[in-house]
């Protein structure tokens, strides 16, 4: 049994951690987000040995995106060194709008995008996401998105928009030739899994481009850590999924 | 950190399955450990209950650390002939535990109770698992029916009534309420996914009536034992919900 296995199963991690999904704003109106403080968030950040994550709002329906991002301006002023803010953008409103709220947002220290269309009533492959991506690819700035919705629209937009860091933000393998045919796309463990994943994750797409999503504060951190640690991976490849592939994206993109 | 899993299946799923066999089962609760699991078979959860159920004896009686467990049909649903005679048998054959999928056979939740199936049930103290999820129906979640676990829950109350499904999201909501009020409901905490869950029912509950399924052979069985093994819980809790709390029931 390797080492990272045995620890966690003492419910040890000893190595830091580098998350590249979650969130913040303390309310979801799918159920009651325990323990919601910011306070609290980072308490367990410390708890796990969690160095840095990327967080976006909760409230990923969209209401009152403008007062979730500027909650999270404040947070992410207030922990400069474990937050990296991704804004809440709301498909539903006019380009202006959407535009207004990105610079006002970047102005204010928010590093990248985070896109949700599906729960927003909206379609994954639609001229506003384009939009999105033409206008932050003048920023450099990256773009997590929740769905890409089809392969041939992500590989679309990186041709197209060249200076974005894409995340696909919840695992799937039909973006996986994506994934490995281009430098600056990274896909998140985070997703529902069936047996064996993990396991066929690193065998079909290259390790320094999967990167560890808790999806806090949405999913409990023992959910998605738990498939790494306990897989039958190597030890290094569990430390680049967990740490070093976040770390190296923060590095480049944010 | 031991496990006692209590949802694993074996045999030949209408579709394809990592495993089939008792043993390949066995290892991999080794390289997760997980100790013992309650196990059923892919055929009483799928089609037959009864006659899946036999071939789940046959196919796990030379290891002890799988614990049988049967699905059953309502009392007077044409499939046997005497229900308290086959409970009875069962018991007698070491089953444990019996499954109640009533939206697989698309027979209502208040059915089994007013046939009279709970009765029998509680007569002989076997504790029964509550599935709402329809295999291959896609990835469900939030299906319990509520109402008709309520009666059950009021009506019989020396017996635990554990309810697991494939993702409570929105009706943890609805769990918190159960766990407070009734003592005899128990709750399969791999079912919710949800930041700090485990912890905040360990709150409510001091960590008695969680416990812990994998959904093996589908679900990659690090999601649900990671929400253990990290929790912001003593050990001495963790170990209840692992392992000890199924375990009082089963031994």
């Amino acid at each position: 049994m390797d080492n990272l296995k045995k620890k966690f199963l003492k419910g040890v991690i000893d190595f830091e951690l580098y998350d590249i999904h979650a969130h913040i704003g303390g309310y979801n109106r799918d159920y009651p987000v325990f323990y919601n403080g910011t306070e609290e968030i980072i308490k367990e950040m410390n708890r796990l040995n969690i160095k840095k994550a990327i967080v976006m709002p909760l409230g990923v329906y969209g209401g009152e995106w403008f007062y979730q991002n500027e909650k999270l301006i404040n947070d992410c002023s207030k922990y400069p060194d474990r937050f990296i803010g991704f804004c809440l953008i709301n498909l539903n409103y006019p380009e202006k709008e959407i535009e207004k709220e990105i610079t006002r947002c970047r102005k204010e220290g928010i590093k990248g995008i985070k896109l949700i269309a599906a729960y927003q009533n909206c379609q994954d492959v639609d001229k506003k996401t384009e939009f999105v991506c033409e206008y932050v690819n003048h920023y450099k700035m990256p773009i997590l998105n929740h769905s890409w919705g089809t392969p041939e629209f992500l590989e679309k937009m990186v041709k197209r928009y060249t200076s974005i860091g894409y995340i696909c933000g919840h695992f799937s393998f039909i973006y996986k030739n994506i994934v490995n045919n281009y430098d600056n796309v990274y896909i998140c463990t985070c997703n529902y899994l069936e047996f064996g994943t993990i396991e066929r994750m690193v065998r079909e797409i290259r390790n320094d481009r999967i990167c560890w999503g808790s999806d806090f504060s949405d999913l409990h951190f023992g959910f998605t850590l738990g498939p790494v640690l306990l897989s039958s991976i190597p030890d290094e490849i569990k430390i680049k999924i967990l740490s070093e592939n976040t770390k190296n994206f923060i590095e480049k993109f944010c | 950190m031991e496990f006692f899993d209590i949802k694993a299946g074996i045999g030949v799923f209408s579709k394809p399955t990592i495993y089939t066999e008792a043993e390949e089962l066995l290892k991999i609760m080794e390289n997760f450990s997980i100790k013992k699991s309650i196990v059923y078979h892919s055929l009483s959860k799928e089609m037959s209950p009864f006659e899946g159920n036999e071939m789940l004896l046959r196919k796990i009686k030379n290891y002890k650390n799988l614990i049988p467990s049967f699905f059953l049909l309502p009392k007077n649903s044409g499939d046997i002939e005497n229900f308290e005679k086959y409970i009875e048998k069962a018991k007698n054959k070491g089953v444990k535990i019996f499954w109640i999928t009533y939206n697989t056979f698309k027979i209502p939740l208040s059915h089994y109770l007013y046939s009279g199936t709970f009765e029998i049930l509680n007569e002989f103290k076997i504790p029964v698992i509550i599935d709402p999820n329809i295999p291959y129906s896609g990835l469900q979640a939030d299906s319990g029916d509520w109402q008709g676990i309520r009666l059950i829950c009021e009506k019989y109350t020396d017996f635990p009534v554990i309810f697991t499904e494939f993702r409570t999201r929105f009706h943890i909501r609805i769990v918190i309420d159960f766990l407070k009020n009734y003592k005899n409901f128990y709750y399969d905490i791999g079912s919710c996914w949800n930041y700090k869950v485990v912890e905040k029912l360990v709150e409510i509950t001091d960590g008695e009536n969680l416990v812990i399924g994998t959904n093996l052979p589908f679900s990659e069985p690090g999601q649900s034992l990671g929400m253990i093994l990290i929790s912001d819980i003593p050990e001495n809790i963790k170990r209840k919900i692992a392992y000890e709390n199924i375990e009082k029931w089963i031994t």
